[in-house]
């Protein structure tokens, strides 16, 4: 009953998703080798095919640039209270509409829903953050949109999904709710856990728009913010950074340097997060 | 009549009270997550008012005197406002027509695969630009597609001349659908995936036993077992039409290509906290935007339900 192996159009089926593969890898391996390649072959121009030994000096020119430590730092520290944040907030409202019996649960969940087909908007929501004097502050990037209402719902999915037998009895051993949210469904409920952290940390860690407009501190810019400027000013030249000493390595390599150091470490993540997603996301996404 | 009313009254609402009480835990858990959304989703909304007042710093929200309707008769009778609407329509006309179906024949594709393993490592590598922020992405697509960028080079190298990819109007707009769909294609696929992998493999083998070709299998079981998903995502899709992909505009805009590259969204940015602080106009428009993508949803899952019953978000 094996279907047949190996005819014409796997072979181009698979050629032809490799191909697709390959214009989304390259990009990326092109940039790396940039960055680690000498500044003198970077120099010359043309298309680069392979470094002829490795060379570092781009990065060290990068981290010696003023503010990039401290945009690390701030970035770091928004991806991981915000993810934590995010994660608290959305398992709490998650837990609470998973429950099979709740009077006012049909209320409490056309309350969220209605914010995912209509909002404020840009200005009002600027003006509420603004009032909260939250204008340049850390916090500004993590709590105005800590919860995605969307994956709040993916979450409720899942939770029901977990046999309620195991609640019940937690409940007559005389567990607390909140006892039975800790020890009892978030232990069985990794695979979104994980799924839905990743997607928070993500958009935590890329966030550009929010720190644009509610962080008008230029020496509080988180790491996509400072990428972009540094970006932008060697467009039109190159070593008005810092450097005196040495002639600064070519706008090629600098630039392939910083989007590097901003990619890398989500690169590092997501392919060891992703065997959760599609069993995260399968489970979650059932219409309910 | 009034004295005896009201101890009836008291004890209703005790046994009412009583009913709840078992459930105050769940209440109080849910508390955060009330203020949260009633703080930075409800209190704009009523935020909206502004639009129909002429909002200044000093005098407040409240305290701003009402404009009735003339920043809406206002943005009506801007050109500026028509451009950008415009320009709105067309770049999610191709973002749909292009980026959603794309995705679904991806997701196909990579269920055609036999072997897990090849499978699974496409499917990865067509993740990674998903999760690279658009800043990051706008500084590789302009190594690329730049006038010195790497394809303009393989041009100029085979005899051809310079293409302006970024900074030219017959080509941005496909520079902007063509980058957004390399960017989420394999994140679009996911749900589609997910979606064809719960499908039964008994289906295939019967069908394989009647004498199905591929071709036959992938009509008559693959996609009616989508087709309710595929509706469901196109109604989501439907709720991002007039919000299209602002991080992307944001950092790929330049000014060659502002005439057909500038958005909604990126009007009401320019306009309200950008350049000139018109936040009642930008609030006007706003409020415009989202009364007509709110009409867009209704009036699509209702079709979506017309067609059939199962359909629809809701």
């Amino acid at each position: 009953m094996k279907r047949k192996k190996g005819n014409a159009f796997d072979v181009a089926n698979n050629a032809f998703l490799l191909l697709v593969a390959v214009t989304m890898l390259y990009p990326f391996l092109y940039l790396l080798l940039i960055s680690i390649s000498p500044v003198r072959q970077v120099a010359q121009g043309g298309i680069l095919l392979w470094p002829e030994y490795l060379d570092f000096t781009s990065y060290q020119y990068v981290f010696r640039a003023a503010g990039i430590g401290k945009a690390y730092a701030i970035t770091i520290f928004v991806t991981l209270c915000g993810t934590c944040l995010s994660l608290i907030l959305t398992s709490l409202g998650a837990y609470v509409l998973a429950q099979p019996v709740l009077p006012g649960k049909g209320a409490l969940t056309t309350f969220l829903i209605i914010t995912m087909v209509f909002n404020g908007g840009l200005i009002p929501t600027y003006l509420v953050v603004k009032n909260l004097n939250m204008i340049d502050s850390v916090w500004a990037l993590i709590v105005p949109n800590a919860v995605n209402t969307f994956w709040l719902f993916v979450m409720r999915n899942f939770f029901r999904s977990i046999p309620t037998s195991l609640a019940e009895s937690a409940r007559i051993d005389g567990c607390s709710e909140i006892g039975i949210l800790l020890r009892i469904i978030l232990p069985v409920s990794v695979p979104i856990i994980a799924t839905l952290g990743l997607f928070y940390g993500v958009g935590y860690w890329n966030q550009y728009f929010y720190a644009v407009i509610y962080m008008n501190d230029n020496t509080r810019m988180p790491l996509q913010v400072l990428i972009r400027t540094m970006y932008q000013s060697t467009t039109g030249l190159s070593g008005s950074v810092v450097m005196s000493d040495t002639l600064p390595p070519p706008v090629e390599s600098i630039r392939a340097a910083t989007i590097m150091i901003a990619t890398l470490p989500i690169l590092c993540v997501y392919p060891f997060l992703q065997k959760y997603f599609n069993k995260g996301i399968m489970v979650g996404a059932i219409k309910g | 009549m009034v004295a005896k009313a009201i101890p009836r009254a008291t004890a209703l609402n005790k046994t009412f009270l009583q009913k709840l009480r078992p459930f105050l835990p769940f209440y109080l858990m849910f508390l955060p997550v009330l203020v949260y959304y009633i703080v930075f989703l409800y209190v704009p909304m009523g935020g909206i008012v502004i639009a129909f007042k002429d909002y200044s710093f000093r005098e407040g929200i409240l305290g701003s005197p009402w404009a009735g309707l003339e920043k809406f008769r206002e943005f009506l009778g801007n050109r500026d406002f028509w451009r950008v609407l415009k320009n709105t329509l067309v770049l999610s006309f191709w973002r749909t027509v292009i980026g959603f179906p794309v995705p679904i024949l991806f997701a196909l594709l990579l269920n055609e695969v036999r072997r897990p393993g090849y499978k699974k490592f496409i499917q990865t590598v067509s993740y990674l630009p998903h999760f690279v922020s658009w800043v990051v992405i706008s500084g590789i697509l302009f190594s690329f597609f730049s006038s010195s960028g790497f394809v303009n080079q393989i041009i100029k190298g085979l005899g051809g001349t310079e293409v302006p990819f970024m900074s030219s109007d017959q080509t941005f707009v496909w520079f902007l659908v063509l980058s957004a769909l390399w960017k989420e294609l394999g994140w679009n696929a996911i749900v589609y995936l997910a979606a064809l992998s719960s499908v039964e493999t008994d289906m295939y083998e019967a069908a394989m036993i009647d004498g199905a070709n591929r071709w036959e299998q992938l009509r008559y079981i693959t996609l009616p077992s989508i087709r309710g998903i595929i509706s469901v995502m196109f109604i989501l899709s439907l709720t991002n039409v007039l919000s299209v992909g602002f991080d992307q505009v944001l950092v790929l805009i330049n000014a060659a290509v502002t005439g057909v590259a500038e958005t909604i969204d990126y009007y009401i940015y320019r306009i309200g906290l950008q350049q000139v602080n018109n936040y009642s106009y930008a609030t006007a428009v706003g409020l415009f935007k989202s009364l007509l993508s709110l009409f867009l949803v209704l009036f699509s899952n209702w079709g979506a339900k017309k067609i059939d019953p199962e359909g629809g978000l809701w």
